[in-house]
């Protein structure tokens, strides 16, 4: 077993996070919400600037770590350009096909839509041919889903159906985005437990704030794991759609856990817009929803199950 | 033992209810909105026009003598359809302290204006370095000839911008022990030298910080005896500990119902509205039970407490498992086209985050519990209480 990342890879993410610091860091999340054309004009330029736009999650290994550390890193500071939704087309359709979503059920909106011109949409489960997605509106402006365009799925977006390793990998990078932007709320709160004082002590030295210190930590450790391993299985395609939701299960399980751990360290102060943790809670709420909540991912991963089996610690065979 | 409400109360409860149909009107909700101030100025002025602004006060102080479960309903009415409940429930809580402990001058300056809907309060006891340690303030109150002069800041000062006087928590002794050497006072809003810069929060909701610089006050707008404040805030707090969050879990089941009619839902989505109505009723039992026990020695707080941490804990859970339940319609503002619920579960989701830390941390209060309900000796760590 060899558990560390490429040198290339970290060097890269490194960039990405100097780049990403430079241009104001969470704060970019925040301006973007008044200032819609910052992810366009601003972010995106900043991200091609770092050669990250080119990344093949599906090409050789040292590449495509790159690609997972990449979106983790814009990730830790709910960067708002869909980046993981970029690097999910495969590298052969990217002249004429921006971004590629995948979706459940009905769609009514869908996350940056408005950035791209030409964005194909995939359903779980269906037709793997994605779908033209045609933006109808403006932004929803709603504050847990702060750039939702609203949408209408069209015709065949291409001749071509997405390859089940691109679906798969879409999931992925999802897990990895989620899992930077958790790491940031679990740093954020370690950080804030060492240095807020109440009854004459810092808070982290109180057992109620050290078990939820400690919860968070074993939920993100947990969700970078899942995340890792789940990478490792797609990308030499061993994985099913049963590995990619289990993923998504984990990953919501432990946003779940770190965020609501997360606002009972910080208190009141937490809740207010000019925190961090706020916008990272807005921010991250599409993405626990999109393409599928909680509910409905343990739905969906019961029926990949039964279909394609489950390999792990106790295997279980397709039904 | 009976539990039934009476005829009387079913006729308040359906008064109540047609008031709001009246008067809670798209422009309130529109002002509340655009605000961020969970208070409307007309909205009160029409609930205090019938007599229900401390209605459980003796009618020398204002009030109409009515039982406390009947104001009770009142509430519960008004929050379960979403009214603005706060300046009522913060300047009753204030109104509260001072029937205790106000002189009578104060009674009679202040409760009927207040059950008049003229007079609107703010609780100033959070400050930036004093969240759940409360007892740990730093604004100071030095004696000034016959009156006060105060200096400093609070934060999170809900309403400060509209309110007339706001409640606030001094050290007025800075040799005396921690919890001994605090003071209440009521500080006009109007006074030179205090301002307000207002806070926005994830629930949309406006709070404040204010600042107190030399703000100078006569003896008159001290509120109980010099040194007595700690005691006054924890039997206000106690006040401000009930169950007012099972009208919340009453608004969220009721919106999570009316979405789940007319669609097949999934059996998932029904055992969540279940497990959510049966978290309302139990809420709604142990608010009844805190109200109940106000009239006590304690005044109920060790109940109000324990209905609380239930209540916020149940609102925090529910709404989070009714919005994934939804999925991301559920995310679209209120009024949106194709909002889940007229988009009332994500508002709730995002008010409840708030619910679990104001009024006292889950932690701090569970560990009021374990000591007062089941008579466990104090930690280590005093919550001052």
């Amino acid at each position: 077993m060899k558990r560390e990342w490429a040198p290339a890879a970290l060097a890269l993410r490194d960039a990405v996070r100097a780049v990403l610091a430079d241009h104001g860091g969470v704060e970019i999340a925040r301006s973007a919400e008044e200032r819609p054309r910052v992810r366009g004009d601003d972010l995106r330029p900043a991200l091609e600037s770092v050669g990250v736009l080119d990344l093949d999650p599906l090409g050789d290994a040292e590449e495509s770590e790159a690609a997972m550390l990449a979106v983790r890193a814009c990730g830790a500071v709910v960067a708002p350009w869909p980046l993981a939704r970029a690097l999910s087309v495969p590298v052969e359709w990217r002249a004429r096909c921006q971004a590629i979503y995948v979706v459940d059920g009905p769609v009514s909106h869908l996350d940056h839509a408005d950035l791209f011109e030409s964005a194909g949409a995939v359903p779980l489960g269906g037709d793997p041919l994605p779908r033209a997605v045609a933006p109808t509106g403006s932004r929803s402006r709603a504050p847990l889903d702060p750039f939702g365009v609203p949408v209408e799925l069209r015709g065949p977006a291409g001749a071509a159906a997405l390859p089940d390793r691109a679906l798969l990998m879409s999931f992925v990078l999802d897990g990895f985005w989620v899992a930077g932007a958790l790491e940031t709320v679990a740093l954020q709160a370690a950080g804030y437990a060492g240095t807020r004082r109440q009854f004459g002590r810092p808070i982290g030295r109180f057992g109620e704030i050290r078990w939820r210190l400690a919860d968070i930590a074993v939920a993100m450790d947990g969700l970078d794991e899942l995340a890792t391993y789940t990478w490792f299985q797609v990308h030499r395609g061993r994985a099913t759609l049963a590995d990619a939701l289990a993923l998504r299960l984990g990953m919501l399980e432990a946003a779940d856990s770190v965020l609501r751990h997360a606002h009972q360290v910080f208190g009141a102060i937490g809740l207010c817009e000019e925190h961090d943790l706020t916008v990272l809670d807005r921010h991250l709420a599409p993405v626990l929803l999109r393409p599928a909540s909680l509910s409905r991912t343990r739905s969906l991963l019961l029926e990949a199950v039964n279909r394609h089996g489950f390999r792990g610690t106790f295997d279980v065979p397709r039904r | 033992m009976d539990f039934a409400a009476g005829a009387e109360a079913e006729a308040l409860r359906a008064e109540v209810r047609a008031f709001v149909r009246e008067h809670l009107t798209a422009d309130v909700l529109g002002r509340v909105a655009a605000t961020g101030d969970y208070h409307d100025r007309e909205f009160h002025a029409a609930l205090a026009g019938r007599g229900w602004v401390g209605a459980h006060w003796h009618v020398e102080d204002g009030g109409r003598g009515w039982d406390r479960a009947m104001t009770d309903i009142i509430y519960e009415e008004l929050a379960s359809a979403g009214a603005p409940t706060e300046g009522l429930a913060i300047t009753q809580i204030v109104g509260e302290a001072v029937r205790r402990v106000g002189t009578a001058e104060q009674r009679r300056r202040l409760l009927p204006p207040i059950c008049r809907g003229e007079l609107l309060l703010a609780l100033g006891y959070t400050e930036p370095g004093s969240g759940s340690d409360l007892a740990s303030v730093r604004t100071r109150a030095a004696r000034d000839g016959a009156g006060w002069v105060i200096s400093g800041q609070k934060i999170f000062t809900t309403l400060a911008g509209k309110a007339d006087h706001v409640f606030l928590l001094a050290r007025t002794d800075p040799d005396a022990p921690k919890h001994a050497g605090l003071t209440l006072f009521l500080v006009p809003t109007a006074a030179e030298g205090f301002s307000v810069a207002p806070i926005f929060t994830l629930s949309g909701q406006r709070t404040n910080v204010t600042y107190y610089s030399d703000v100078r006050v006569g003896d008159e707008a001290r509120v109980g005896a010099e040194g007595q404040g700690w005691e006054i805030v924890n039997v206000a707090l106690a006040f401000e500990r009930g169950g007012e969050f099972a009208a919340q879990l009453r608004r969220l089941v009721t919106a999570a119902a009316t979405w789940g009619r007319g669609r097949d839902a999934g059996a998932g989505f029904h055992a969540r509205l279940g497990r959510a109505a049966a978290s309302a009723e139990v809420a709604r039992l142990l608010g009844v039970q805190a109200s109940w026990s106000r009239s006590s020695a304690a005044a109920g707080a060790v109940e109000g407490t324990m209905a609380k941490v239930y209540g916020t804990e149940a609102l925090l859970r529910e709404s989070r498992a009714l919005l994934d339940a939804t999925g991301v319609e559920g995310l679209l503002n209120r009024g949106a086209a194709g909002a889940a619920a007229a988009g009332e579960l994500q508002h709730l989701y995002r008010e409840s985050q708030i619910a679990t830390i104001y009024g006292g941390t889950s932690e701090v209060l569970l560990t009021l519990i374990a000591q007062q309900r089941l008579g466990l000796p104090r930690g280590r760590r005093s919550t001052g209480a």
